[in-house]
C-alpha cells in the first residue's frame, strides 16, 4: 500500500491568524530587554546577583524539567519561559539573599503556580509572583533585611554593605521621619531615577528598565494598557500620601508594570478588562504601601488581580462582529 | 452623651465645645470609656483654625485611633465623648470582613461548602446570594437573642447551642416559606439554603459579635461583610476553576486536589492585605 497523497486542501477550525513571534521568540526578547537591568545590578551590588540568577533560573528549570519528567511527557524547556520565570522572580529578591533561597522559590513556584496547572498557558497566578509570595511566607526576615548599599564598580570589591529599602524606611519611621533620613531632595529623585538606590535585584533603574519596556513596546510584545493603567492607580492614591512622585520611582512598581503584568497567560485578553486589570494592581499597591503591613504592595496586588482575571475575561469576551445583512 | 468629638491621630483629638471660650489643661480630665478611674495626661489645648468652639487637644499619651475617650470639663461640668464616627466604624468592619480577614482566605471558615460549590460558576453565584441573605438575617436574630435574652439571664455558656438552634431553624423556614410562596425561587435556591446550615462562618458570626459585646450595627456589618466575602471567594474560586478545568492538568491533581491548591495560592495573594488598618 503506498502512502497516501500530502494533502492539498487543508481544513482546520478557526483561528486562522498566524502570530509573527513564536513563543520562544517572545520570551528570549523578554530577556534581553531585561539584560541591562540586571547588567546594572551587577555594576551597583557586585557578582553575587548572578549567583542569585543561577540559583532561581536553575530551581525554575528544574521544577519545570522534573513535573515534565514525572508525568513522561516531551520537555518544554525550549520555549524558555521557566528562564523567564527565574529571571524575573531574581528581580524581585533582594541581593543579600542567600543564594539557596531564589532556588526554592523558583522551583515552588514553578510547580505550584505552573506545571501542576498543566504547564505554559493555563496558569493562573504569576509563577515568578507565587514564588515570591512563597519566600516572602517562608523566610520573611531574609526577605526584608537583605538589602544591599549600592556602589558604582561593587563587582571589585566584596564588602557589601546592609541598609534598609527606602519603602522600608517610610514603612517604619513614617513620612516625617522617612523624609530627613531620606533627604529628598532633586539629588535623591534623580538617583531614584538611574537606580542609585537600596532595593530589589531588578527594580532600581527606572530609566534602563524604560529603555527595556520602549523595547517591548516597539516590538508590540507588550501594549501600553496595562502598565499605564497600573501607574495611574498608584498615582491615584500616591497622591493622598503627600509624596506622589516618590511612590512613583520607588519599589517595584515599573518592573511590576512592565514586565510582570503584561503576562499574557494571568492578564485578562481584551483592552477593558486589561485597563480595570491595571487599575486594580495599582490602587491595591497604593492601599498596601500606605495602609498595608507590607512596605512594598506590587507583588500581592498582581497575585490578587491575577485571581480576578478569569472573571474579567467571562465578563469582556470578544463579541462577534455583527454588521448589516451578516448571515446569521 | 451624644458623640461631640473625634480622634485625629495618635496624639491629637478634635472636641466641639458647648461654650465658647478656651478651657485651660488642668480644667480638663481625659479618660478613657469604661475606665474613669485614670486620666490621660493632655499637653496642650488649641482653638481649631476656622472653626467656632472647637478645640484640637494633644496628649501626651498615645491614643487608639479607634477608642473611644471621654472628655470632663471642670468648669461647666460638662462631658464629651470621643469615638470614630458610626459610618466609618461600620464601613470599616464592612470591609474588614468581606477582604481584609475574608473569612474563607485568612480564617479558613466555610471550606466544605467552599470546595463543595465552587466547581461551576452559576451554583457559585446562586450560593453567595443566598447565603449572603440568610447569614444576614441569622447575625440579626442572634444579636437580638444575644443581647436581649443571653446577656440579661447571663446565659452564655449556652451561645454555641443557641446559635446552632437559631441558625437551623431559619434555615428550615425560609426553605418552607420559600417552597409555599415562590416555587421558582425555591427550584433555583431551595438546595444551597439546606447547605447553608453545614457552613461554619454563619455560625462563627454570631459568636465573634457575642465575644466582642458588638453593638447593633457593627453586628449587621460583620454579618453582612462575612456573607459578601463569602460570595466574593466562590465567585473569584468558581471562575478560577473553570479555567482549571480545561486545562490539561495531571490526572492526579484533578478535581478537588487542584481546588486545594488553587485555595492555597488565593490564599497566599490575600497575604498582601496581612496587617492592613482599615
Amino acid at each position: 500500500m503506498t502512502d497516501p497523497l500530502p494533502p492539498r486542501l487543508v481544513l482546520s477550525p478557526g483561528p486562522h491568524l498566524r502570530a509573527e513571534m513564536t513563543t520562544q521568540q517572545i520570551m528570549w526578547w523578554v530577556s534581553g530587554a531585561l539584560a541591562p537591568v540586571y547588567l546594572w545590578a551587577v555594576a551597583i551590588y557586585g557578582l553575587r546577583v548572578i549567583v542569585l540568577l543561577v540559583s532561581g533560573i536553575g530551581g525554575a528549570v528544574a521544577g519545570e524539567w522534573l513535573v515534565n519528567r514525572l508525568r513522561s511527557q516531551a520537555q518544554t524547556l525550549s520555549d524558555g519561559s521557566a528562564v523567564l520565570t527565574g529571571l524575573l522572580l531574581v528581580g524581585t529578591i533582594s541581593p543579600g539573599l542567600p543564594a539557596w533561597m531564589p532556588a526554592v522559590g523558583g522551583f515552588l513556584g514553578l510547580v505550584c503556580a505552573k506545571m501542576l496547572f498543566g504547564g505554559l498557558g493555563y496558569n493562573i497566578f504569576n509563577p515568578a509572583l507565587v514564588g515570591r509570595a512563597i519566600m516572602m511566607a517562608t523566610f520573611p526576615v531574609a526577605m526584608t533585611t537583605t538589602w544591599l548599599t549600592p556602589r558604582l564598580g561593587a563587582f571589585m570589591g566584596t564588602d557589601a554593605v546592609t541598609q534598609a529599602s527606602p519603602l522600608g524606611i517610610m514603612k517604619l519611621e513614617g513620612l516625617a521621619k522617612a523624609t530627613e533620613i531620606l533627604g529628598m531632595g532633586p539629588e535623591y529623585y534623580w538617583h531614584l531615577l538611574v537606580g542609585l538606590r537600596v532595593g530589589s535585584v531588578g527594580e532600581v533603574s527606572v530609566v534602563l528598565m524604560l529603555l527595556g519596556a520602549g523595547v517591548l513596546l516597539w516590538k508590540r510584545i507588550i501594549k501600553w494598557y496595562i502598565p499605564l493603567s497600573v501607574l495611574a492607580g498608584l498615582l491615584l492614591i500616591a497622591l493622598c500620601s503627600g509624596i506622589p512622585l516618590f511612590h512613583l520611582l520607588t519599589g517595584g512598581l515599573w518592573f511590576g508594570a512592565f514586565f510582570m503584568a503584561t503576562d499574557y497567560v494571568t492578564a485578562p485578553m481584551m483592552p477593558k478588562g486589561q485597563i480595570i486589570f491595571g487599575l486594580g494592581i495599582g490602587v491595591l499597591t497604593g492601599v498596601i504601601r500606605i495602609w498595608g503591613g507590607y512596605p512594598e504592595g506590587i507583588c500581592y496586588a498582581i497575585l490578587m488581580v491575577n485571581a480576578v482575571t478569569p472573571a474579567l475575561n467571562h465578563w469582556f469576551r470578544p463579541r462577534r462582529p455583527h454588521w448589516e445583512g451578516a448571515p446569521s | 452623651m451624644s458623640r461631640s468629638g473625634a480622634v485625629i491621630d495618635a496624639h491629637h483629638l478634635e472636641v466641639t465645645l458647648v461654650g465658647p471660650g478656651l478651657p485651660s489643661v488642668a480644667d480638663l480630665r481625659l479618660t478613657t470609656t469604661g475606665d474613669p478611674d485614670i486620666p490621660l495626661e493632655i499637653a496642650e489645648v488649641l482653638f481649631a483654625p476656622e472653626k467656632t468652639n472647637t478645640v484640637i487637644v494633644t496628649t501626651a499619651t498615645t491614643l487608639d485611633t479607634k477608642g473611644s475617650y471621654q472628655l470632663f470639663h471642670q468648669a461647666t461640668g460638662q462631658w464629651y465623648a470621643i469615638a470614630p464616627s458610626l459610618i466609618g466604624i461600620v464601613i470599616s468592619l464592612l470591609l474588614a470582613a468581606a477582604l481584609v480577614q475574608n473569612f474563607v482566605f485568612t480564617r479558613y471558615l466555610g471550606l466544605c461548602v467552599f470546595f463543595g460549590v465552587s466547581r461551576k460558576r452559576d451554583t457559585a453565584i446562586g450560593m453567595g446570594v443566598t447565603f449572603t441573605i440568610v447569614g444576614f438575617c441569622s447575625g440579626l436574630l442572634a444579636w437580638v437573642l444575644d443581647r436581649y435574652v443571653l446577656r440579661p439571664l447571663s446565659l452564655h455558656f449556652l451561645e454555641i447551642i443557641v446559635f446552632i438552634g437559631v441558625v437551623a431553624c431559619l434555615v428550615q423556614m425560609t426553605d418552607t416559606i420559600m417552597k409555599k410562596l415562590h416555587r421558582t425561587l425555591h427550584k433555583k435556591f431551595g438546595i444551597y439554603v439546606v447547605l447553608i446550615t453545614t457552613n461554619c462562618i454563619i455560625l462563627a458570626v454570631p459568636l465573634l459579635n457575642a465575644m466582642n459585646a458588638s453593638g447593633f450595627w457593627e453586628s449587621l456589618a460583620l454579618a453582612l461583610g462575612s456573607g459578601l466575602g463569602f460570595a466574593l471567594a466562590l465567585f473569584l474560586m468558581s471562575c478560577a476553576r473553570e479555567r482549571a478545568d480545561l486545562a490539561p492538568v495531571p490526572l492526579i491533581f484533578r478535581g478537588l486536589p487542584i481546588a486545594f491548591i488553587l485555595a492555597g495560592l488565593f490564599a497566599l495573594a490575600f497575604l498582601g492585605f496581612s496587617g492592613l488598618q482599615v
